[in-house]
């Protein structure tokens, strides 16, 4: 039954991050979604749900922007959700083991991604030769070379590590887990500065306060922040300083395009 | 439509959309040496094939496109497009310099990055994600299906129409975009609901409570309630802008996390938190 569980995780792995990046990155390997995938194949549907919701709080601000190396929360969410639905664990656990392991896959990311740059010969080779077909072929192939042996990783920490992780969890002391779901609460404060730090400017860190205070003090939801923020964009553009310059015709040629 | 308005022929739209289809497929063959070269060249050799016909003119064309290029795949469409369309005018005019398509290239996939990661990674994401995660996090389904549906929509509609404007309108077009500033506004507004959001989310997912109780007068005093009455989740806001503090002198996330976990352990063993 686990050998058969893992496989399973480990081919949703392989899927799910292939078609991330075959078509450019639609999210479809966010915690949120993996989590909840798993959790649907693996039977309990709600519960890979919440974990993948909690993991995603934590991993929120991990992606790659610009060369940083992010946690690898793909492979990080899928072994943390598994082992805590295989063993009817709690949310905690499976951030325990979540946490750990994308960082030390993150840590190896640049060996991974190396094992493609073996193929450079081969694809020279074929360009030498005019093989266009060849070079399509090749373009699997490379791109395969990274998921497939992380798949492996995935479906063998799986099979390997249960008797050990089960262990593990009957001896910590519940300060450790409660810690542990004190800081997964905390955690996401990390990706949020991250995102700070991109978007942060003296001018407009004053909307940044703006959300927080229509949250803190009018408990507004996100949806309702966000409208907000829309409306304050057509106040600006109608109202401030911003001014189309003399290509103004082309530009509103674009936007009559996109409504075809 | 946009066939009509950009005068397209049957062949042309054929051509865009297979281009925009592997343009998708940019950060597949990620690596660390030429990054996204070997997709670059997947996505030219369509376009190579139609308008060179000899083998070597084929082969030159390959190798050009086997270049170091690295930008946000949901908005490459442009750039890919503009290439065809500078193939096509390369193929048709032999005095024109071959090296001119990788130096545009190489100068649009900066901005075009920036552009993309912060509009799309930077702030949509995270009003998507926002959004599901407020029902995911009771274990409702149409969490992650919200957000995959909110995200994809206008990241779409940039994919779909990318290539036909770069082949369409060519490089007088892109320029005349970043000039009317309409780039720099539609990064700002991103920004805006961008920065809104994280705020939001900093109040509302960001969770840090004090346990502790003391006793004044007799009275148990709870020191969260008293930080509430002044300022509900003032201790989020301050957390954030430690961690903030800590990634501006450089720290690793990686570290910060690390530290979290440790102070929260200690924290529930001596019962502060």
């Amino acid at each position: 039954m686990l050998i058969v569980q893992s496989v399973i995780v480990g081919v949703i792995y392989l899927v799910l991050g292939f078609l991330e990046e075959y078509l450019s990155f639609p999210m479809c390997s966010r915690p949120m979604v993996v989590g909840s995938v798993i959790g649907f194949f693996l039977g309990d549907l709600k519960t890979g749900v919440m974990i993948g919701a909690s993991l995603e709080l934590v991993f929120m601000g991990a992606v790659q922007i610009g060369a940083s190396t992010p946690p690898d929360s793909l492979v990080g969410t899928a072994v943390g959700t598994a082992f805590a639905i295989i063993m009817h664990a709690d949310v905690e656990v499976a951030l325990a083991l979540a946490v750990p392991v994308a960082l030390l896959v993150s840590m190896t990311s640049s060996i991974w991604l190396t094992l493609r740059t073996f193929w450079h010969p081969t694809i020279e080779k074929m360009m030498d030769k005019g093989d266009y077909k060849g070079l399509e072929r090749m373009f699997y192939v490379v791109a395969l070379t990274l998921y497939i042996p992380k798949a492996l990783l995935v479906t063998f920490a799986i099979m390997a590590g249960s008797t050990v992780v089960e262990k593990m969890i009957s001896i910590i002391p519940e300060f450790v887990t409660g810690g542990l779901g004190v800081a997964a609460g905390m955690m996401v404060a990390v990706g949020f500065a991250m995102l700070l730090k991109m978007m942060w400017s003296k001018k407009m860190c004053v909307y940044y306060f703006l959300g927080f205070l229509l949250v803190a003090y009018l408990n507004l939801p996100i949806l309702a922040v966000a409208f907000f923020g829309v409306i304050l964009c057509v106040i600006l553009y109608f109202e401030g300083n911003f001014k189309m310059n003399k290509a103004a015709p082309e530009a509103s040629e674009e936007e009559e395009l996109f409504n075809d | 439509m946009i066939k009509e308005r950009l005068n397209l022929s049957d062949e042309d739209v054929k051509m865009c959309k297979q281009i925009g289809f592997r343009t998708l497929s940019l950060c597949s063959i990620m690596e660390m040496e030429k990054m996204q070269a070997l997709a670059y060249v997947r996505v030219m050799i369509p376009v190579i094939n139609r308008y060179y016909h000899t083998q070597e003119e084929r082969i030159e064309g390959y190798k050009r496109h086997w270049e170091l290029f690295n930008t946000t795949p949901t908005v490459a469409g442009f750039i890919t497009g503009l290439s065809a369309a500078m193939e096509k005018q390369a193929s048709e005019d032999p005095t024109m310099d071959k090296k001119s398509i990788n130096a545009v290239k190489a100068s649009l996939m900066g901005p075009f990055a920036g552009i993309g990661d912060s509009i799309f990674w930077g702030s949509w994401r995270i009003v998507a994600t926002g959004i599901g995660l407020s029902l995911a996090l009771q274990g409702n389904v149409l969490g992650p299906i919200l957000m995959l549906v909110i995200f994809n929509i206008p990241a779409h509609i940039c994919r779909y129409y990318g290539p036909f404007l770069g082949f369409g309108l060519g490089s007088k077009f892109l320029s005349q975009v970043s000039e009317s500033g309409l780039m720099q506004f539609l990064t700002k507004c991103a920004t805006i609901v961008g920065l809104m959001t994280v705020g939001a989310m900093t109040s509302s997912m960001v969770s840090l409570n004090i346990a502790y109780v003391f006793t004044m007068n007799e009275v148990e005093m709870s020191v969260q309630s008293l930080i509430d009455s002044i300022m509900p989740s003032a201790l989020p806001l301050a957390l954030v802008f430690v961690c903030f503090y800590f990634l501006k002198k450089d720290v690793k996330p990686i570290t910060i996390i690390l530290g979290i976990i440790a102070f929260s352990i200690l924290g529930r063993f001596i019962g502060l938190v």
